[in-house]
């Protein structure tokens, strides 16, 4: 199922996106979808600690048992 | 209550962010290093948990999209956290988990450990390399140390921009090792805790009182797959699947349980003796966890918008939802304002449990850890960043973090509301070159 939608959804990027010289906006820093690593990274580590679910954006990490 | 291990926070979360954001850099000859350097604060209601942090993360370009990143961070934590038991309508005494010294509790009011104080050190570093023209690969390591707890852990991941770059298709994996050695040893599951301290502290055999273990260790497998798309030429899409496996310990030691009777919510005696009972909580030795993540950004004229989604199911019957937007105003040419909404909502572990009853105390796994059941939780904040011509950039936000969970109402007799956190947030950071 994965992969069907997965199939679906690549053939349908294809026609998607911009050519190389309408990248202005694309190209600034603050359009990275991450654009602060380390408030991000910060975040993760706060709900991460409060909460049963970490991850997502990136690897979740180590658990820790005390999660 | 421990923090964790390391989080494989920052420098992953850089090196994830650089393979699966794909914005193309410009070719650029090796820059100075860029620093974040930023002060934390996280503080609780009620004197409970509170951490004051030092972070800092520095990336260094070092060619045509490749680059290095480095990051350091110190916490100090202090304050209280809740132990899982519940309030009762008599004052409760429990030992330390290092066996030296009490701490009381008055009666209906809700037990806090207050030894929760520790100094935590993290390191970690990732390295990105461009193959060819669209291929990219990162490989990194972690550290973390706390009093009881040392994290170690190594990640690689890779990427390919494909459909003149306006997608990227990554993968990335990340192994984490963990020790934990608790203070006072690691108390049997479902284990009497009044008489496991007592054996703790004196050499007397009692019923009941089982012996507590030294050193215990957890394994964590991280996958991450992904994709973005270049949707137009003000916006982009991520999606994102993970998949995580940790095995081994994944208690927390400090944690347990007061057993009531199952019709009048009365306390119970223990083997120790006391009129108290209370058991070392359990969870099963093994987690397989599923993310589906979500991201978008939309650049208007005057301003960015950031949207994520995340959907976790996991074998321990936890399921959430996470809704986070951000929108970036640019009020000035310097001067940024960035409002901050998150909405969490989070379904109990199959084995949570506020309380243990007589009748059911032979159950195999159970925990009233609170970060383990049933609530939803709001985060509202607002960030000022103001920028300098030379790239630097001082940001200041402020945000309050409050949950919201169920009570559990299932004996009349046992106070077991639920206990909420509430906190302020608190991060000045400034960025430069350096």
């Amino acid at each position: 199922m994965l992969v069907v939608v997965a199939v679906v959804l690549l053939s349908g990027c294809s026609k998607l996106g911009v050519k190389p010289w309408d990248r202005d906006l694309l190209a600034k820093p603050e359009m990275l979808l991450a654009a602060n690593p380390l408030e991000i990274a910060t975040d993760e580590h706060i709900y991460f600690s409060k909460e049963a679910t970490s991850g997502g954006r990136g690897f979740a990490g180590g658990g820790c048992g005390c999660n | 209550m421990k923090s964790n291990k390391a989080r494989i926070g920052t420098a992953l979360a850089a090196a994830t962010g650089s393979l699966l954001s794909h914005t193309p850099r410009d070719a650029i000859a090796a820059e100075p290093w860029t620093v974040d350097a930023s002060i934390f604060v996280y503080s609780e209601d009620d004197s409970r948990v509170s951490d004051v942090s030092f972070k800092s993360l520095a990336s260094r370009v070092l060619g045509d999209e490749d680059s290095f990143t480095v990051g350091l961070q110190v916490d100090s934590l202090t304050g209280a956290t809740p132990t899982g038991a519940v309030p009762l309508n008599q004052p409760q005494t429990f030992t330390r988990p290092s066996g030296n010294g009490q701490y009381e509790v008055a009666a209906n009011e809700l037990p806090l450990d207050d030894t929760f104080r520790d100094t935590r050190l993290q390191l970690n570093a990732t390295r990105l390399k461009t193959l060819d023209n669209t291929d990219r690969f990162t490989y990194g390591g972690s550290f973390s140390r706390e009093f009881d707890y040392t994290h170690l852990g190594v990640n690689t991941g890779i990427a390919r921009d494909i459909n003149n770059r306006n997608t990227t298709l990554s993968a990335a994996i990340a192994l984490s090792l963990d020790q934990s050695d608790p203070v006072g040893g690691s108390p049997e599951p479902l284990s009497d805790v009044i008489a496991s301290s007592l054996n703790a502290v004196s050499e007397e055999q009692i019923n009941g009182g089982a012996p507590k273990g030294g050193t215990e260790t957890k394994s964590i497998v991280d996958l991450v797959f992904g994709t973005t798309q270049v949707i137009n030429r003000r916006s982009l899409i991520q999606f994102n699947y993970s998949l995580s496996f940790a095995n081994g310990y994944l208690n927390d030691p400090y944690k347990f349980l007061t057993v009531v009777d199952p019709l009048t919510g009365a306390s119970v005696a223990g083997a120790s003796g006391g009129s108290l009972l209370y058991l070392s909580e359990s969870r099963p030795d093994s987690r397989v966890g599923h993310n589906l993540f979500a991201a978008y950004k939309y650049h208007f004229d005057s301003g960015i918008a950031d949207l994520s989604y995340r959907y976790h199911a996991d074998d321990w019957g936890i399921n959430s939802h996470t809704l986070e937007g951000r929108y970036r105003y640019d009020v000035t040419d310097t001067v940024v304002v960035e409002p901050h909404l998150r909405y969490y909502t989070q379904s109990a572990a199959d084995f949570y449990r506020a309380f243990l009853t007589t009748d059911n105390t032979d159950i195999a796994f159970a925990s009233a850890d609170y970060r383990l059941g049933d609530f939803d939780a709001v985060t509202v904040g607002i960030k000022l960043s103001r920028e300098w011509a030379s790239g630097s950039v001082l940001s200041a936000r402020f945000e309050r973090y409050q949950t919201d969970g169920d009570d559990n109402t299932d004996l009349p007799g046992v106070d077991a509301r639920y206990p909420d956190t509430g906190a302020f947030i608190a991060q000045l950071n400034y960025r430069f070159r350096w």
